[in-house]
């Protein structure tokens, strides 16, 4: 038990005194995430709207895909992107593989059905009175729909937090697309790995400590989100 | 007359294989007051849904100003919409504060920021929520949360007004508020209320005319109780001197020529001449009686044809048949004049 506490120990000056890099880590993994987050609203808001507000043949498939994708496993993400992308797959020639943007569009792809669904589930679940209220105070489609997802705001705010835990969590699709590279590509969930496997406790728990912390941050203000939807 | 603002033409939707609402013709005059009356289920809502262009029927069409309006173009059904707006029954208020929810339609128009300001605040305090202008919406009680909603929809200035039932979920005394708030509104400005109601005396209370919508019908109907006569002054006080020979106590102020009313819900009918406190006591026998709804319409004949509605479980406790003669007794603040 002695290597434990000595690692918790360590981990405790490591993040006191952010050396072994850890605060370049955790800028990497925050940088990774928000760009993969801010990716899959731009594309996922919109289509989780669009399926919440419009009819069309082969909704419920589409619904049903979407649903599926929520839990797709995050290496076979990381392999999907990894076919594509490595020096042999048809978008070798942009030499993504073992950069940050490879991690970015891995991540987005893993996000991107947790953005559309849960705005989906957000902007189905408000009140069917709204887009008649909007309408009959002569707004136009634009500002319904602008309406819509104003009184939908905690729930698509919720959408967004949820994928962002997901994605700062994530470590498959992260260690396949990034390689885990040192002030490049490494994240807290590859560096732990890494840690762990090497027997360097300290560094492992100081990141796992924080990743903790971030995980129950989003969680807490998902939680306070949805608290907001009565 | 002048030419009607709104007109529906051969009018007809369904619900499934129930319900059917149909209107031949529907001409709504400007500045004109209008309470579609009938009973739950009778097709009120729908006919609202219509005019408000958020239902499209299965036929007919709705003309503006003497244009069909065509609600397959959004830019058209806007400009209808902007005109002509409807105040839903449970209203929703958006989730931001009163005053926020009240801008909104002027927002939606592009209103320059002080006029919005300035209109708004008018507004509220005419609903009298000027002091709740930056609580949160959603925590008013269901009377200030109606008045927020009327304010969000007199402050846009439409043509037409369509209120689909505005008191029936407030107490009386906000529904009194509402009604004294339109009263006033139209008195005001040249608008056009078309409001929907179950209750027969509010119908007659608010609007210029009375539209009796039954099974999705509009049905020609003369107005209940209503009698031609003159209002003059005895030793008793005020008395109201019928045409046809009765005359009747009441409170009234009006003096001379008049219409006089009586609600068919503040007629009290007996079989015996018990000791009543009312002001007015007819004899006189119940000659038909017609189920309406939830509740019974009943015709008296004592000296004036008087109509009177009780409630089902009343006119059951009665045993009342058509032939038997029976007590009307009415109260004076019930003897109205129009």
């Amino acid at each position: 038990m002695d290597y434990l506490l000595s690692g918790f120990l360590e981990a405790v000056r490591l993040l006191m005194s952010g050396e072994s890099g850890v605060y370049t880590i955790v800028g990497v993994s925050v940088f990774v995430a928000v760009s993969a987050i801010l990716l899959a609203s731009v594309m996922g808001l919109p289509a989780g709207y669009f399926l919440a507000t419009h009819r069309f043949r082969g909704q419920r498939l589409v619904t049903t895909v979407l649903n599926t994708l929520l839990a797709m496993p995050t290496v076979v993400i990381g392999l999907f992107v990894y076919s594509l992308i490595s020096r042999r797959g048809p978008l070798g020639f942009l030499e993504l593989l073992y950069t940050p943007q490879a991690m970015i569009i891995g991540e987005t792809i893993l996000a991107l059905p947790i953005v559309a669904a849960f705005t989906l589930s957000a902007i189905r679940a408000v009140d069917s009175r709204i887009t008649e209220t909007a309408l009959t105070l002569g707004a136009t489609t634009a500002q319904t729909a602008r309406t819509l997802i104003s009184e939908a705001r905690y729930g698509i705010m919720a959408a967004v937090v949820a994928a962002f835990g997901r994605v700062i969590a994530e470590v498959g699709a992260a260690m396949m697309l990034g390689g885990n590279i040192k002030g490049s590509t490494r994240t807290m969930t590859t560096a732990i790995a890494l840690e762990s496997s090497k027997g360097e406790f300290g560094l492992a728990i100081a990141l796992g400590i924080i990743l903790l912390l971030t995980a129950f941050g989003a969680n807490i203000l998902f939680h306070w989100l949805q608290g907001f939807d009565d | 007359m002048a030419d009607p603002i709104i007109v529906g033409e051969h009018i007809s939707h369904r619900y499934g294989a129930g319900f059917h609402l149909h209107v031949d013709r529907l001409a709504l005059s400007a500045a004109r007051t209008y309470a579609v009356y009938g009973a739950n289920g009778s097709g009120k809502t729908t006919l609202l849904n219509i005019l408000a262009l958020l239902t499209h029927p299965q036929e007919g069409r709705i003309l503006l100003d003497g244009r069909p309006v065509n609600d397959s173009d959004p830019a058209r059904s806007r400009g209808y919409r902007r005109r002509v707006t409807l105040l839903m029954q449970h209203v929703y208020l958006f989730r931001s504060t009163v005053f926020d929810n009240v801008a909104s339609g002027l927002r939606f128009r592009g209103v320059a920021k002080e006029a919005l300001e300035e209109r708004v605040t008018r507004m509220l305090s005419k609903v009298g929520l000027e002091k709740l202008a930056h609580r949160s919406a959603h925590s008013l009680s269901g009377g200030e949360a109606q008045r927020a909603g009327l304010a969000r929809a007199l402050v846009t200035e439409p043509d037409v007004l369509l209120l689909d039932e505005p008191t029936a979920s407030v107490d009386a005394a906000h529904g009194r508020q509402i009604e004294e708030i339109l009263r006033e509104t139209c008195r005001q400005r040249r608008m056009t209320v078309v409001l929907s109601t179950h209750q027969y005396d509010q119908a007659h209370r608010v609007a210029d005319e009375v539209l009796i919508m039954r099974d999705g019908r509009l049905i020609e109907a003369g107005p209940e109780n209503v009698f031609k006569g003159r209002i003059d002054e005895s030793v008793d006080g005020p008395v109201a001197r019928l045409d046809c020979g009765v005359t009747l106590r009441t409170n009234t102020a009006v003096r001379g020529d008049a219409l006089v009313a009586i609600s068919p819900r503040e007629i009290q009918l007996s079989r015996s001449p018990h000791p009543s406190e009312a002001a007015n006591r007819l004899e006189g026998v119940l000659s038909a009686a017609a189920v309406d709804g939830d509740r019974i319409r009943l015709d008296v004949d004592a000296g004036l044809r008087l109509t009177v509605h009780v409630a089902r479980a009343s006119f059951a406790g009665m045993g009342l048949n058509v032939g038997d003669s029976v007590y009307a007794a009415i109260g004076a603040s019930a003897v109205r004049t129009q």
